[in-house]
């Protein structure tokens, strides 16, 4: 037997077997994993077996997702590929994601014209059947990958798509550009969004050009949240160093009451919560500390104002930090995200005033290009 | 199921193993037989009784073929019953809704397509088992009488769905009579393992800047030649990969196949190219379809039909499209040009000349074959290959361009180097002087598996799109 080791090919066949072996092994016998904190999703779990299932095909598609999602040490090699990938390959992205100036960016490289013209006609729609006797503006978030491309990563036409909005937007409707006043700077360096303590800049533009009056830097104070690994983090499955989460806080915004609307039997009912939701603090995604993440329509009343001016805010993931920066203009900010709610499902909800001074539009281009607005 | 997957390398294949080498050798061809059935039914489902009623036809007309073998008619009648079924069989599947568009287009016709289904590796297995008909027929080979052994030959899981096209003959011995050694099988997890290196490492990774082509605005001339040889050599690793994949699990389990590349990328003439690559299809037509026409044994308008018959053939064989028809015409123009002229005027050039000429002629004819796929369409196709002459008035190169030069350089450069004999003749160099450099082959084992495994872990990489919300 010892002299086997000296012979090339038995150590071949050795090693191959403890690698296919043991990984079938560790594969069977560990744990099964539910989620995954890096790709914000669930992981497949071993299929339901029928025989319908079986004859067409779908048992074994299933089998497919559910061996690749639950290979034993996939996170460490899903990070070996990255780094073999960046640093032996040289190639400048993983899963469309490069790093740049220790940020992560995504590449946004191709202009979805009917995505972009049918999500800015919802607002048409929103504006024709509740908002005729307001003031409407929009507002476009530019994506990283606008600051960081340089015309050399691939990067989408963005007067292009900025075109098709001015050419779709509703008729009356002030375009407030912001493009020029962010930097990467700006944004979180393992995610998509920006920082909150970043845009009290931005939100003065926006409410400025509104016709508001919000607080200043002066009035806030800082909380932080340490180890925000955002969505870039494990999608570029880098060692990237994550990034501090700070929270804004003032005498507005800690006396603000907030409500969230819901669906439930009896139609859309309202519950309290917060603008910095405790459970978010502690979730895997972190960003979800703003107005609770996925949330489809939020009433945020504000004590502190009796000015009579409501903004209703459509807006995406990017509007749950900054609309907290705007309440100080308003005695009200009604916030609608109509990835989740049907902006023509607002006039349904019982109890909820349609009343507003202002509506703003407040889209990244990655929502926009990407994402099916209702 | 591919073999450069999870499934296959972590589950399928460690339990085929493990029951294939703790069964006595009386069972060994039955163990396969199941595990090829499997394997097909994973991909395919109720197919595989196609595949099965394939084997029962051929092996029952090849017995007969065999038992009357001195009757004048009757091999006749059972070898027409093959073609007409197999080829039936074949063209029903694969190319029904090719006639029927066709049809449509001649006469001003609107008959609905029957959008049927290809079965996965038809066009291998049915080859395959022509080849076998076709040898008992000609007498090169006994039939096998034992179904079941020759279901194991057809369905055989390492070459099934993508070659190579082993002939019976080949393996005609091995099926009965195979040996098994550790020797052998180290061979074929080493082969194996490179053939899984090609494909993961090199062919998927070119097929990423390939898929990605169509969406990229403002392409220049460097974006469009780039196009083209990525996808040139995706295809070359793919392939080729995929080949040395199916010969290693053939060594593994007792096989010798046949190699099915020869570093095509090094040829100096179409006529080599077409004897280094996809070698088993060459010489099946060759075998089949060219010598029994007559080949170049008949007068000159005779033998430029034999030609073309064959070259069409080959081109449909590919897929049921008129670019793939095209694509395979192509080559037949110039194996016509090369035998009349222009082979005796390359062994003149220098080597690098005649190989450019090669290159540059096959990667025009991959962009044929690829330009429904990734192209979208026959004349974005033509457009393309336009562009890379500079008649596409697009400029020469550009800051995007750059950005995937930069991106693909390295992955290109080892496929350049890759797709030559360099490593392997440097490798044997080595190994001569340095004996102990053997021992490098277990290394080059567990580095390939890590990587491949690396990327495949990261392959079901599905972000719930724009983040939770």
């Amino acid at each position: 037997m010892l002299k086997n080791f000296k012979n090339k090919d038995f150590i071949t066949t050795v090693i191959f077997c403890l690698i296919v072996f043991g990984i079938f092994i560790a594969c069977i016998l560990s744990p099964k994993e539910e989620i995954s904190l890096s790709e914000r999703r669930e992981m497949a779990q071993f299929p339901e077996f029928t025989w319908e299932r079986l004859l067409s095909g779908k048992f074994f598609e299933d089998f497919e997702d559910f061996a690749s999602d639950q290979l034993v040490l996939r996170e460490p090699l899903r990070t070996f590929k990255a780094g073999i990938r960046y640093n032996v390959l040289q190639r400048l992205e993983n899963n469309g994601i490069y790093v740049k100036d220790d940020s992560a960016v995504k590449i946004e490289d191709k202009l979805n014209q009917s995505m972009v013209e049918s999500n800015v006609k919802v607002w048409q729609n929103a504006v024709s059947k509740y908002f005729a006797d307001a003031n409407i503006y929009y507002s476009i978030i530019p994506d990283k990958n606008y600051y960081m491309s340089n015309g050399f990563y691939p990067h989408m036409d963005y007067n292009a798509f900025n075109g098709i909005v001015s050419a779709t937007k509703p008729q009356n409707a002030v375009n407030i550009d912001i493009s020029s006043i962010l930097g990467i700077e700006d944004f979180y360096s393992t995610d998509l969004h920006w920082k909150q303590e970043s845009i009290i800049d931005i939100a003065e533009k926006l409410a400025s050009s509104m016709g508001a009056t919000i607080d200043g830097l002066d009035k806030y104070t800082t909380e932080e949240l340490n180890n925000f690994y955002g969505a870039y983090y494990g999608q570029s499955a880098l060692p990237l160093k994550p990034d501090v989460i700070t929270l804004l806080h003032s005498d507005v915004i800690d006396s603000a009451k907030v409500y969230y609307w819901g669906a439930t039997q009896k139609g859309f009912e309202r519950v309290e919560g917060q603008i910095y939701d405790e459970q978010g603090k502690t979730s895997g995604d972190m960003y979800n500390v703003f107005l609770s993440g996925m949330e489809g329509l939020i009433e945020i009343e504000n004590p502190k104002c009796q000015n009579g001016k409501t903004l209703y805010l459509f807006r995406d993931s990017f509007g749950s930090s900054i609309a907290p920066l705007l309440l100080s203009g308003y005695e009200r900010v009604v916030v609608v995200d109509t990835r989740y709610v049907m902006s023509n499902v607002l006039g349904m909800i019982e109890g909820l005033d349609l009343t507003a001074t202002d509506v703003l539009f407040l889209y990244s281009t990655t929502t926009l290009n990407n994402v099916v607005m209702r | 199921m591919v073999f450069s997957s999870i499934p296959f390398l972590y589950y399928f294949l460690p339990i085929v193993l493990i029951t294939y080498f703790a069964v006595p050798r009386k069972a060994k061809n039955y163990v396969l037989l199941c595990a090829s059935l499997f394997f097909y039914f994973y991909g395919e489902q109720l197919l595989v009784l196609l595949m099965l009623s394939s084997a029962l036809v051929d092996y029952s007309m090849a017995r007969i073929i065999e038992k009357f073998r001195d009757n004048k008619v009757i091999p006749k009648i059972a070898l027409a019953f093959t073609l007409l079924f197999d080829l039936g069989v074949l063209c029903y599947f694969k190319y029904v809704d090719f006639f029927i568009s066709n049809f449509n287009a001649v006469f001003g016709m609107e008959i609905p397509l029957l959008k049927i289904a290809l079965p996965i590796g038809i066009s291998f297995y049915t080859f395959q088992t022509l080849s076998y008909v076709l040898d008992v027929y000609r007498g090169d080979v006994e039939a096998q009488k034992n179904f079941f052994t020759y279901a194991t030959y057809l369905t055989l899981f390492p070459q099934l769905v993508a070659g190579p096209i082993v002939r019976y003959k080949t393996v005609a011995h091995e099926l009965l009579y195979r040996e098994h050694s550790v020797s052998k099988f180290s061979q074929g997890v080493f082969r194996f393992s490179i053939g899984m290196g090609k494909k993961i490492m090199i062919a998927n990774m070119l097929g990423e800047f390939v898929n990605a082509f169509s969406s990229i605005q403002n392409p220049t001339v460097l974006l469009c030649w780039l196009f083209a040889a990525a996808y040139s050599l995706q295809i070359y690793f793919d392939f080729s990969g995929y080949s040395d994949m199916a010969i290693g699990l053939g060594k593994m389990f007792g096989f010798e196949f046949n190699e099915n590349f020869d570093h095509p990328y090094t040829s100096k003439s179409i006529s080599e190219f077409w004897r280094r690559w996809h070698m088993s299809l060459g010489s099946w037509f060759r075998d089949y379809i060219y010598i029994p026409l007559g080949g170049n044994r008949v007068k000159f308008p005779r033998w430029l039909l034999n030609v073309f018959i064959v070259w069409f053939a080959t081109g449909l064989w590919h897929g049921a499209s008129w670019n793939f028809v095209l694509w395979g015409v192509y080559f037949g123009v110039f194996l016509v040009l090369e035998k009349l002229f222009l082979g005796n005027l390359l062994k003149k050039l220098p080597g690098f000349v005649s190989n450019a000429y090669v290159i540059i002629v096959v990667f025009v004819s991959f962009v044929m074959f690829g330009c429904m796929d990734y192209l979208g369409g026959f004349n974005q196709g033509l457009q393309h290959i336009a562009s890379m002459f500079g008649f596409g008035g697009l400029p020469f190169a550009s800051t995007n361009t750059l950005y995937y030069l930069r991106d693909y350089a390295v992955v290109l450069v080892l496929a350049i180097i890759g797709s030559t004999p360099f490593v392997k003749n440097l490798a044997n160099k080595f190994t001569e002087k340095y004996p102990i450099a053997k021992w490098a082959q277990p290394v080059i084992v567990i580095l390939i598996f890590l990587l491949c495994t690396a990327e495949l872990s990261d392959a079901s990489f599905n972000p719930f799109l724009y983040f939770n919300f």
